[in-house]
């Protein structure tokens, strides 16, 4: 396995600070839990929540109301009170004032846009994380691939948090050739050049070229019904990479399995080469689906299926969402996210793996308000 | 619609698919029915509301059979509350409430009469049970033939009342459809809505503005768009404020009515703050009678962060929370920001403060246009000052606390008189 590089552009100081951390970070095999690494987790959270009740008066307030002190009182992950992730949209949570960051911002799915403000450290970690998930899905690859990404270049759309989500996943194998293909239309928006892309695709399946497709799965979707009275089939190495949801899809979602028979049709790339991706601004976690179609939790997290007003974990199979524990953010204190995120707990995964497996099934919430009350938010706060 | 049976003119048929063609055929059949609805006399309209009456109270079959029938907490509503829920639409089915709502409505003291539009449309949103049917009984009362969308939520119990209606009105059940499509069907409400001489809609500013757009410049539009409601209590009247009315103002129907409160105005802050600890035991004890309905998980998902955000703001000293337990949905929390936010329903309250009824104007403004109840708790030489302001936003109607989820059942619905819109004056 390559060493984590990006673990090695740590800065010495918070390897120091967060000495747990660290270690959590640099286990080899993350699908496989142990009591060892149960402990370690936990003293990670510990570690990093007094960190943000030393630096962030609004949490330490916070954990003060409820008397909550996590050298005394954290013992187990669920010990860790959680918060909101529409906190963040509330309240200027942000830890580290002294320190650069920059911001990302969310896509805005549940009506407002959520801006994080990300330290180097922050962000070495979430790149650490990904990169362990891509090698132990076997999909970090040193051969280089030709890529469609369907978001803009990054270097032309500084501003746009997919542009560098995307272009992060290009780090899992180095490119050959790349297009962009979600590009200016003159009038300040975006346009999915389909032919561009097309063309790309067209090329490297006659030159048996490995291609990997990069996008939201609706752009994807688009794509692949051009090629669907034309279809080709591209090198079995080929990976098809979505993130991001449906949202925005006025056609609505396409079930996962007619979405992988669909890529399958169009672009001859098999089903278990057809993955997903679960994540969201507020978490320093990107979940790659494994080849059955489910997420597992890593030994640096803990995803919980909850009842939302209680916190009790749903039974297994049952709809309830999703709770996410972390120690990766420096710059706020989301070690323990509660989202709104509907989800269920997935367990026994038929590919093997013993870490604990889930399904994300959309964004809950918001349909309360609906006859008389309906919009009367919207109206409110818009 | 698959899964679902439709009521056509006294016949129930199974996975009815409503087409453009099937639009046309039902709406040339309600054309052609409109001259027995409008040949109904008042009195034997009268009789027909009675025989449904009779049907539901006295003899309780169709109530007992119905009860019987549905689950616990069917609707989101515990049985209590779909219990209280009967009784009140009950009420409105009274032969003497029918009668009067006419006179009121109807009434003229000029050589007037009141005819009806013919075919009517009703789109009513189900987010409390038995409002569809009080649409229903509109219609009927109009002597208008009515096409009746199933809503999602109260369907159930709209297909117990079209089957009460046809055992005991058969020929004013013969001038009615109950029909089942998916929601925003452009193909299939813009035939509807083009071929119908009036509709009722409401629903939330989407569905009106998609009706105003598909229906034709000559028909005629009923509309009930989103509404809120609110209760204020002024200083001079919060000791003798009663807390088991304004429990009820929250949590009848478990608030999914828009008469319900969903803010709760309470002149200076202390009294706010004592005002909610009060409440919330108030709310505690109407559970033991009208115990919480079960709310799906989108709506415990609003809750939730109605309570955390309010949880963190008390940390910060914003907001002071009294709620139950986990087990619970009610939720009342103080707040010292003033502005009105809405509130995630099923008991969950805030409570703001004001100072002077000019500072309560001000707040309340972004309300223009949906404010709908406001159920006042002030004293005798405060009252108009509070009407005229609040009229002023554009509150509909004015109650005292504990009676804003349940209208008497001759009052207007939503500040229209509804059966007036749905007939025309011809001048004889």
């Amino acid at each position: 396995m390559r060493e984590r590089a990006r673990l090695r552009a740590a800065t010495p100081p918070l390897r120091d600070a967060h000495p747990n951390t660290w270690a959590l970070l640099r286990l080899e095999s993350i699908y496989e839990p142990s009591p060892e690494r149960e402990a370690l987790f936990v003293s990670a959270l510990r570690e990093i929540t007094r960190w943000h009740l030393d630096r962030n008066p609004v949490y330490h307030a916070y954990c003060q109301a409820l008397r909550f002190d996590p050298e005394r009182d954290l013992q187990h992950p669920e010990d860790l009170p959680s918060l909101s992730a529409d906190l963040f949209k509330v309240f200027d949570l942000t830890t580290l004032r002294h320190v650069d960051y920059f911001t990302v911002s969310s896509s805005g799915t549940g009506g407002r846009r959520t801006t994080i403000p990300l330290d180097l450290e922050t962000v070495i970690r979430m790149w650490a994380m990904g990169e362990a998930s891509f090698e132990e899905e076997g999909l970090a690859t040193e051969a280089p691939v030709d890529y469609v990404v369907l978001a803009p270049d990054p270097g032309l759309s500084p501003d746009h948090g997919n542009a560098h989500f995307f272009a992060a996943l290009m780090e899992a194998a180095p490119a050959r050739e790349t297009i962009f293909a979600l590009v200016p239309d003159g009038a300040g928006r975006l346009r999915l050049d389909t032919e561009g892309a097309g063309r790309k695709i067209d090329r490297s399946a006659a030159s048996g070229r490995v291609v990997r497709i990069l996008g939201l799965p609706s752009l994807i979707a688009r794509l692949a019904e051009t090629f669907e009275s034309g279809p080709v089939r591209l090198d079995s190495d080929s990976l098809v990479l979505t993130g991001g949801g449906w949202k925005k899809e006025t056609r609505g979602a396409l079930p996962n399995a007619s979405f992988r028979a669909l890529v399958g049709r169009a672009f001859g790339v098999p089903s278990h080469r057809v993955r997903d991706l679960y994540g969201m601004t507020e978490h320093a976690v990107h979940y790659l689906e494994c080849r059955e179609h489910r997420f597992h939790a890593p030994v640096y997290t803990r995803v919980r299926v909850v009842d939302p007003l209680s916190g009790a974990v749903v039974e297994n199979g049952r709809d309830g969402v999703l709770h996410l524990l972390n120690p990766g953010f420096t710059t706020l204190p989301f070690q323990s996210l509660r989202t709104a995120d509907v989800g269920r707990s997935a367990d026994p995964c038929p590919c093997g793996r013993r870490a604990p497996a889930f399904e994300v099934l959309g964004r809950g919430g918001t349909s309360l308000y609906r006859g008389c009350a309906a919009t009367t938010l919207e109206r409110l706060t818009s | 619609m698959k899964g679902f049976e439709s009521f056509v003119f006294g016949e129930w048929i199974r996975d009815f698919v409503l087409t453009p063609a099937s639009i046309r055929e039902i709406v040339s059949e309600a054309r052609k029915r409109t001259g027995e609805a409008r040949s109904m006399s008042g009195e034997a309209l009268a009789d027909a509301v009675d025989s449904l009456q009779c049907l539901w109270e006295k003899q309780g079959a169709s109530r007992a059979a119905f009860l019987e029938a549905e689950p616990e907490r069917t609707f989101g509503l515990s049985r209590a509350m779909i219990e209280r829920g009967l009784d009140h639409l009950l009420r409105s089915l009274h032969r003497g409430v029918a009668e009067r709502r006419a006179a009121l409505q109807l009434g003229s003291p000029r050589a007037l009469r009141a005819e009806p539009l013919g075919v009517v449309l009703h789109v009513v949103s189900g987010n409390v049970f038995f409002g569809p049917c009080e649409s229903v009984l509109a219609g009927l009362l109009t002597r208008n033939v009515n096409l009746v969308k199933r809503p999602g939520g109260s369907a159930d119990f709209l297909s117990w009342f079209f089957r009460s209606l046809e055992e005991a009105a058969p020929r004013l059940a013969a001038t009615t459809a109950l029909l089942a499509w998916p929601g925003a069907s452009e193909e299939i409400e813009g035939h509807l809505a083009r071929e119908v001489d009036g509709i009722v809609v409401a629903g939330d500013m989407e569905t009106i503005a998609a009706y105003r757009r598909l229906a034709s410049p000559l028909t005629a539009l009923v509309e009930f768009g989103p509404r809120v409601s609110l209760a204020v209590v002024s200083r001079a009247a919060l000791e003798v404020v009663d807390m088991d009315g304004l429990a009820r103002d929250v949590a009848l129907w478990d608030q999914l009515a828009c008469t319900a409160a969903q803010c709760i105005y309470v002149q200076g802050e202390t009294g706010a703050t004592h005002l909610a600890e009060r409440l919330a035991n108030a709310l505690k004890q109407l559970a033991q009678t009208l115990p919480e309905g079960e709310a799906g998980l989108d709506e415990r998902i609003e809750i939730a962060r109605f309570r955390d955000t309010a949880r963190f703001a008390e940390a910060m000293g914003t907001a002071r929370v009294f709620c139950g337990g986990t087990d619970e949905l009610t939720t009342v929390v103080f707040e010292k920001d003033p502005g009105f936010a809405p509130s995630p329903l099923r008991r969950s309250v805030r409570v703001k403060t004001y100072e002077e009824v000019a500072d309560l104007t001000a707040t309340l403004k972004p309300l223009r246009g949906i404010l709908q109840t406001v159920g006042l708790a002030v004293n005798d030489t405060e009252r108009q000052v509070y009407r005229d302001c609040l009229t002023a936003l554009g509150a509909r109607r004015f109650c005292s606390i504990g009676a804003m989820n349940e209208p008497a059942p001759d009052s207007l619905h939503d500040g229209t008189m509804e059966l007036q819109r749905l007939t025309r004056w011809v001048e004889q």
